[in-house]
């Protein structure tokens, strides 16, 4: 089984992309990774909990991070976080190269699904790479 | 009730009561999305909360819109050329024909 973690700035868009999933032709690749989406409360999180607080819980609950990225990469930010605990077993962060084109342009979120089937798919040789963006 | 603000932890402006960030909600003021848009993006997100974050982009609109241009450029520095993404797709494409027959040879073994 694969766990997603919708982020609380790209749940709309993570819904929209498991929408097209479904109702397209790649419910069977879906089926096949046993994938299931989870929210921050799923896991136990806040809805104001800190990027690193959120990056521990994915690596403890093997879940990938899905998020946005329009943060500042400060010392406390994601991107900080990525870069001082990524070891070559940590899970990668999914982060949507433009996440809000997901809502308003459908070939780019079939671009989208593309794209994190494939790095799904192919999820054992992704550890350790930190983030990976979609597309 | 928590008092709704916007404070800052390191990584940009953000709501006190959420990690949805000023600049998560930036591209949809500029478009000017309605509250329910905006939700249809963030459900978790009350009405209340946008609010902080639209008064917040009203009343530092020229820093808001400089980080937002930085955040853009940054964007864009890390977009493929079109060639080398469009090369990178069709690899993707053949990638998940060659699975999904595995996937159907697979489950034509186990149901046949």
């Amino acid at each position: 089984m694969i766990l997603l973690l919708a982020d609380a700035n790209v749940e709309g868009h993570v819904q929209r992309l498991f929408s097209l999933i479904q109702h397209g032709e790649w419910a069977e690749f879906w089926d096949y990774l046993d994938a299931r989406i989870l929210k921050l409360q799923d896991v136990g999180l806040l809805p104001s909990s800190s990027d690193g607080e959120v990056w521990h819980v994915c690596q403890r609950q093997q879940a990938i991070l899905l998020t946005n990225n329009r943060n500042d990469e400060g010392p406390e930010s994601l991107e900080a976080t990525i870069r001082s605990h990524t070891t070559p077993s940590s899970l990668p962060v999914f982060t949507f190269g433009d996440a809000e084109e997901i809502l308003r342009d459908p070939a780019y979120a079939e671009r989208v699904v593309e794209a994190l089937l494939d790095n799904l798919l192919r999820l054992g040789s992704m550890r350790g790479v930190g983030r990976v963006w979609l597309p | 009730m928590t008092d709704i603000e916007i404070i800052d932890r390191g990584r940009g402006p953000q709501l006190s009561t959420s990690r949805i960030t000023v600049q998560d909600l930036v591209p949809y003021f500029l478009r000017q999305c309605g509250y329910d848009e905006i939700r249809a993006a963030m459900p978790s997100l009350s009405d209340e909360e946008i609010a902080v974050v639209e008064r917040y982009v009203r009343e530092h609109r020229d820093e808001v819109l400089e980080q937002d241009r930085r955040i853009r450029a940054r964007a864009a520095a890390r977009r493929k050329p079109a060639h080398a993404a469009e090369d990178e797709r069709e690899a993707r494409l053949q990638r998940l024909e060659s699975t999904r027959n595995r996937i159907r040879r697979q489950r034509q073994v186990r149901e046949p």
